[in-house]
């Protein structure tokens, strides 16, 4: 690695991790395996094949063809007859990390609470993580329309460099600068629909892979969140769906008139302030916030909500002590 | 409902601006949120009751409209017609005036009877039996009944009531009226006045919302009165001579005919003498007539006709003006100017200077005024030349000094209307300084002529004997070169020795005249000698009680002086004259019908008054403005 790398490698780092001594929290720490999943490679987690481990899981009567040093000499000489020994295969877990770059995820919040930002650091320490335990971790990037930025499945610990660098590329690629509010959008000027299905249509995007599938995402789309979600349980998928909203958008300290344009139709609304309103659309955050939870619970999937305007470590703990994604080793 | 002022409906436009700052008022402002999913639910809300949420989002709009609307109906200042109680209090101002005692109605009624008869009536068939005031006017307003409703007693006072021949105080008493009503709570004036009575047009419109009626005598024919407005007489040697000065409309095409007859002491009538005249296109017409019979007074009579609405001022009374010499002393520096009019008047002047003594008895017995001239204050500051002065008639002829002068603001002249100003005019006459004299200086005297602002002629009385007082030194102006010089200067003569002569000359009605009593009377009273000779002494009068006053009605009278023991000590003839000034041509109901809340003259409405309603437009603005705030705090 050039001197050149390594500067490049610790401004990735600061960026990514600049909670001090959280990376040694992180190795701390291991992601929760879930059921038994095939994988390909031999790896450390237990695999639902049979295997070579040294975890027992049953007797089959002796074929032709069977290594005889797996027969069970001791039933052999009680019974008379040859029975194998089988074994639980232990194989590698695939970790598949989604993070939605889209408009409305990287253009709310200033600075250190910008959601896109906190999104790319919990991939990055979920990702961290996975390769820490030897696990494969992929990590897309997917909005409305697309998923690009697709990283190769890296494994082993040495891939992690490769993860940092290139989602620490991500944050200044994606973000969008925030002069770029103008009064260019006007009322109804998109007619388009967000619709989270899209850009995984045709399944070629979708991991192929039995493994885990964490999503970090606002879940503002209009529809497809719920064939998504049911496409990866398709693909054999744990999926795990954190749920990133920032502070202004949970309780909004607004007075007066505005023109809200969203920011992925450009369509714009008026709406007059008042306590009322506020009280009506905090009604409507936490039950649209509801409504994702029973969507993903009533699929067996977890469901984290975390307010981007916290510090990460605290949701991270927060994620920890619900104990049912990652754990202490 | 009446607006009072309508041109504040100007204001109004001031809307626009309010609606101009409305579509000027900044937009919505723009912000960027991540989606409008999570303001679905408010933005459905909106949306549903979008008319609603439009007329909301105005509504601030259409309260500041409305409170502006209300605020320019305030300045209008609406008003209601309101019913009056029967219980109102009732103010009744009625003219006593001469011009109301003797204007003739077509019925042949004078106004006062007619107002009297028609006040009773009022009485009689419209009045509510509420408390009634009544006031009449004259030198000052009189009060006969105050919030009377003994109806018996009030229709006595009412036929009680005599005219006043005298100057009337005709703004003192609707000023007296008005603070009667406004003392009540619900209160309303009766006006029963002729158009000569004398207000004028800021006064009528003072009190704006008071119920005042006008119950106006007027005549069209007003203009047509002719009367005679002076009438002299004078001696030579044993010729007779009159002068008579006829007003009547201009442009008449007709013959005067004017009757002199002359009386006898005693009032009997000796003989008459007719003069026919074509009338004048100027309006004024003079008679010129020589050798009247011989007679102790004379009366001037205008065949009056048809339509003449006033026969009373056709009549005229004049005594001969007596040829007298007269003495007068002149405490003067040297006033060359004076002292020639005054010889050119028969009157022998003694000069003395003002650092003389006190002059003897003897001079002064034959003395029969004292003339200071500019050293009227240094002589007063001595007791015993203040003695002498206080005797007599004086004339006192002011040299300002620098700090003494009145600043002259225009060199404009007003000549009120006296004896010493008659056929007298001060057009074009210059003064260069005139003393300022101090507001306890002039108030007992009145004001003959003003100049440039400052009073220049002054005539009173002081012990009641005249004085005059001219302010400006004769040097400092050119009115000695004038023509009109002599004429004052004989007026004046004739106003300082008025009194003292055998006859009193002319006085007005209930006038207190400038008289000088004999050194003997003790007591006085008048005999009337016109028409029906009586002998009915009329106001007796102690001399210790105090001044005399002229007889209330006009006629030609003899003052008779008596002394401690009864016995008459002297007899004078004295004319008394109605207040020439209601005889002028004055109209004022132009003025009462312009007036706003006046109702039409002779027109007896039974009360209806304004009621403004500010204090209920005042409220709902109140309201309104609380409106606004709630509005305003709740954001809806």
């Amino acid at each position: 690695m050039t001197e050149l790398g390594s500067n490049n490698m610790l401004a990735a780092l600061q960026q990514l991790f600049p909670y001090e001594g959280w990376l040694a929290k992180l190795d701390a720490m291991a992601l929760h395996g879930g059921a038994r999943t095939r994988g390909m490679l031999a790896g450390k987690r237990s695999s639902s094949s049979l295997g070579s481990s040294l975890e027992f899981a049953d007797y089959r009567p002796y074929i032709a063809g069977d290594d005889i040093r797996r027969i069970d000499w001791n039933l052999y000489g009680r019974t008379n007859k040859a029975y194998i020994r089988q074994y639980w295969d232990e194989q590698e877990r695939s970790f598949h990390l989604y993070v939605d770059s889209s408009r409305s995820m990287t253009a709310i919040g200033e600075g250190e609470h910008n959601k896109w930002l906190t999104a790319l650091r919990m991939a990055a320490s979920v990702g961290y993580v996975a390769l820490q335990g030897d696990d494969r971790v992929s990590i897309s990037l997917f909005n409305e329309k697309e998923v690009h930025r697709q990283l190769p499945m890296l494994h082993g610990k040495h891939a992690k460099f490769t993860m940092i660098s290139r989602l620490s590329e991500s944050i200044t690629e994606a973000s969008i600068p925030s002069e770029a509010i103008d009064e260019a959008f006007v009322e109804d000027a998109g007619l388009a629909i967000s619709d989270a299905a899209a850009p995984f249509a045709g399944g070629s995007k979708l991991p192929r892979r039995a493994g885990v599938t964490w999503i970090f995402s606002d879940g503002l789309y209009e529809q497809g969140l719920d064939s998504l979600l049911s496409s990866l349980q398709a693909r054999q998928q744990q999926v795990v769906f954190v749920h990133i909203l920032h502070g202004d958008e949970l309780a909004p300290q607004l007075e007066g008139e505005w023109r809200f344009i969203d920011i992925e139709t450009s369509r714009a609304k008026e709406v007059a302030m008042s306590p009322a309103v506020i009280e009506k659309y905090k009604r409507g955050v936490s039950e649209f916030r509801e409504r994702l939870r029973k969507l993903c619970e009533s699929r067996g999937i977890g469901f984290f909500s975390i307010n981007c305007s916290e510090a990460l470590p605290d949701s991270f703990m927060k994620l920890l002590s619900s104990g049912s994604y990652i754990q202490y080793r | 409902m009446h607006w009072l002022s309508l041109t504040s409906a100007w204001f109004g436009l001031a809307a626009l601006l309010i609606i101009a700052m409305y579509i000027l008022k900044k937009r919505y402002e723009p912000k960027r949120i991540s989606s409008h999913l999570l303001w679905r639910q408010v933005l459905q809300e909106q949306e549903a009751n979008r008319p609603w949420q439009r007329l909301k989002q105005q509504l601030l709009l259409w309260l500041q409209l409305m409170i502006l609307l209300l605020i320019v109906i305030a300045l209008m200042e609406p008003a209601v017609e309101r019913k009056l109680a029967e219980d109102t209090h009732a103010v009744i101002l009625l003219d006593r005036s001469a011009s109301m005692a003797t204007s003739i109605d077509t019925d042949g009624k004078t106004y006062l009877d007619t107002a009297k008869h028609e006040l009773i009536s009022w009485l009689d068939k419209e009045w509510g039996g509420g408390e009634v005031t009544l006031i009449v006017n004259g030198e000052y307003p009189q009060i006969l009944a105050n919030q009377s409703n003994q109806k018996q007693e009030l229709v006595r006072i009412i036929e009680d009531i005599d005219p006043y021949y005298g100057t009337t105080d005709d703004e003192t008493a609707l000023s007296l009226a008005r603070a009667l009503a406004s003392s009540s709570e619900q209160s309303m004036i009766h006006y029963f006045v002729d158009e000569r009575y004398n207000i004028n047009q800021e006064i009528i419109q003072a009190e704006e919302n008071s119920l005042e009626v006008w119950h106006m005598y007027a005549s069209p024919a007003a203009a047509e009165d002719e009367r005679i407005r002076s009438f002299t007489l004078s001696q030579e040697e044993r010729a007779v001579h009159g002068f008579a000065t006829v007003m009547h409309a201009p442009q008449e095409q007709r013959e005067l005919e004017l009757t002199v007859t002359a009386y006898n002491e005693q009032g009997r009538k000796l003989s008459d003498k007719s003069y026919k005249q074509s009338a004048a296109a100027s309006g004024v017409t003079t008679f010129q007539m020589y050798d009247l019979p011989q007679g102790h007074y004379y009366m001037a009579r205008l065949t009056p006709h048809d339509q003449d609405p006033n026969p009373y001022n056709n009549k005229q009374y004049g005594l001969i003006a007596e040829e007298r010499i007269y003495e007068a002393l002149l405490i003067s520096d040297g006033n060359l100017f004076l002292e020639k009019a005054l010889q050119l008047m028969n009157v022998g002047v003694t000069k003395l200077a003002p650092t003389s003594a006190v002059p003897s008895q003897e001079l002064l017995s034959t003395v029969h005024f004292i003339i200071t001239d500019g050293s009227y204050e240094k002589l007063t500051k001595d007791n015993a030349w203040k003695d002498v002065l206080d005797r007599f008639p004086l004339w006192i002829v002011d040299h300002p000094a620098a700090d003494q002068q009145a600043k002259l603001v225009h060199a404009e002249t007003v000549v009120n209307e006296h004896e010493v100003t008659q056929y007298f005019t001060m057009d074009d006459i210059f003064i260069s300084s005139i003393r300022e004299l101090s507001a306890e200086e002039l108030a007992p005297h009145d004001v003959l002529v003003q100049y440039g602002g400052a009073a220049a002629i002054l005539a009173g009385t002081h012990n009641q004997k005249p004085l005059l007082r001219y302010t400006f030194a004769l040097q400092d102006s050119d009115l000695p070169l004038r023509a009109v010089f002599p004429l004052l200067v004989m007026n004046s003569v004739d106003y300082l020795v008025s009194g003292s002569s055998k006859q009193l000359g002319s006085m007005l009605a209930n006038a207190i005249p400038t008289l000088s009593m004999s050194a003997d009377t003790s007591a006085s009273y008048w005999h009337r000698l016109d028409e029906e000779p009586s002998d009915e002494k009329i106001s007796e009068t102690e001399v210790e009680d105090g001044y005399v006053t002229a007889p209330s009605v006009p006629g030609v009278y003899s003052l008779i002086e008596l002394n401690e023991k009864g016995d008459t000590v002297q007899q004078r003839t004295a004319v008394i004259t109605a207040d020439a000034t209601e005889f002028a041509t004055a109209s004022i109901a132009e003025l009462i019908s312009g007036s706003s809340n006046a109702e039409e003259p002779n027109d007896q409405i039974e009360g209806t008054g304004m009621s403004k309603l500010t204090a209920w437009l005042a409220a709902c603005l109140m309201l309104l403005l609380l409106l606004e705030w709630e509005v305003y705090r709740r954001g809806i």
